[in-house]
């Protein structure tokens, strides 16, 4: 078998059976500081390795979600992320949102496509407040973004640790996770506008009249229309998680 | 997208667009002659443009909730500590 296999294949395969071993040697061979169980177990702010406290309370499993400056965020993979299967999500979970809520993040979690990480992330947020959990859920779905997740996480923490009241924590939530969720889906847009802002002309008035650069006007418009669209979607999630927890 | 809030974002780049043009020559004097300026200014641009609109509307403005774009930059009364590290904070995530 191992001759008609190609090298990368061969590679894959046994990083797949030594993660660990595979990823610390690489980690040391770029002057990483590892995380360890003083790190996973920390409850303070205080850090000394890479993480910059991200992975603190975390237990064993160790996750790390901070790119370091200047290498690939995929080599700082210290552990193997979590199996789906191997998530918990507790019965209390259901909370307030009822059995439907928890069925909705049930099969969420089993999407394809979405990491591991961001999912025992969305699955401990519903864990502990099922209507926050909920609201970044859909932010996620609707919207998908990586960056959701490293604010989820964040708030969570932050949450946990006593630092954030529940409604400071759904503001967080709305406002991070929308912002940095629907930030695609805003420049997506923005993108489309200004172009069809060219096309009619629009920019080459703008210009003359306030004696700015074409080019700058549109970079401009650009990034106003996506931080207004950003804004909106901020707003209107902020609106379902007041209605929704009654503040 | 309501034709109102399309003319008041429409004042809100043109704002952004002349604050960047001030803070651009302040700014390459600062910067060293090595450094690439084309990519420094399109970092600027980019980070500017992104930063929250609310904080270019005048504090009358916010009180009357009129947009007067043939008010001058300078009238404003903007908050521009706040917006330079709004603008810092967006530059170092880019």
């Amino acid at each position: 078998m191992w001759r008609h296999m190609s090298t990368f294949a061969r590679e894959k395969l046994n990083e797949d059976r030594k993660p660990d071993r595979v990823n610390k040697s690489l980690l040391h061979g770029l002057g990483c500081k590892l995380c360890d169980s003083r790190c996973w177990t920390a409850t303070g702010s205080t850090c000394h390795c890479d993480c910059g406290g991200l992975n603190h309370g975390g237990g064993s499993r160790g996750f790390r979600t901070r790119a370091h400056s200047g290498r690939p965020s995929w080599i700082l993979s210290q552990s193997r992320p979590p199996r789906l299967r191997e998530l918990h999500i507790p019965p209390q979970s259901v909370g307030r949102s009822g059995g439907g809520g928890l069925s909705a993040v049930r099969s969420f979690l089993l999407g394809v496509g979405k990491t591991a990480l961001v999912a025992a992330l969305l699955a401990g947020l519903t864990a502990v407040h099922p209507v926050i959990g909920a609201v970044a859920t859909k932010a996620y779905a609707l919207y998908g973004h990586g960056m959701a997740g490293v604010a989820l996480y964040n708030t969570y923490t932050k949450w946990k640790s006593g630092e954030l009241t529940t409604p400071q924590a759904a503001g967080e939530v709305t406002r991070t996770v929308t912002g940095e969720a629907t930030g695609g889906a805003s420049d997506m847009f923005a993108s489309n506008m200004v172009t069809g802002m060219k096309q009619t002309r629009v920019i080459e008035q703008i210009s003359r009249e306030t004696n700015v650069d074409p080019l700058v006007t549109s970079d401009m418009l650009k990034g106003t229309i996506s931080a207004s669209e950003s804004q909106g979607f901020a707003d209107l999630a902020g609106y379902i998680v007041r209605s929704e927890a009654g503040a | 997208m309501s034709k109102e809030t399309f003319d008041a974002i429409t004042v809100i780049a043109v704002r952004k667009a002349k604050f960047y043009v001030r803070s651009r020559d302040e700014l390459l004097k600062r910067v060293p002659s090595s450094v690439d300026r084309d990519e420094v200014n399109v970092a600027l641009r980019k980070a500017i443009s992104l930063v929250d609109n609310s904080l270019f509307i005048g504090k009358n403005e916010t009180v009357t909730r009129v947009i007067d774009p043939s008010t001058p930059i300078e009238q404003l009364d903007l908050d521009t500590d706040k917006i330079i590290s709004e603008v810092i904070r967006k530059l170092s995530s880019l």
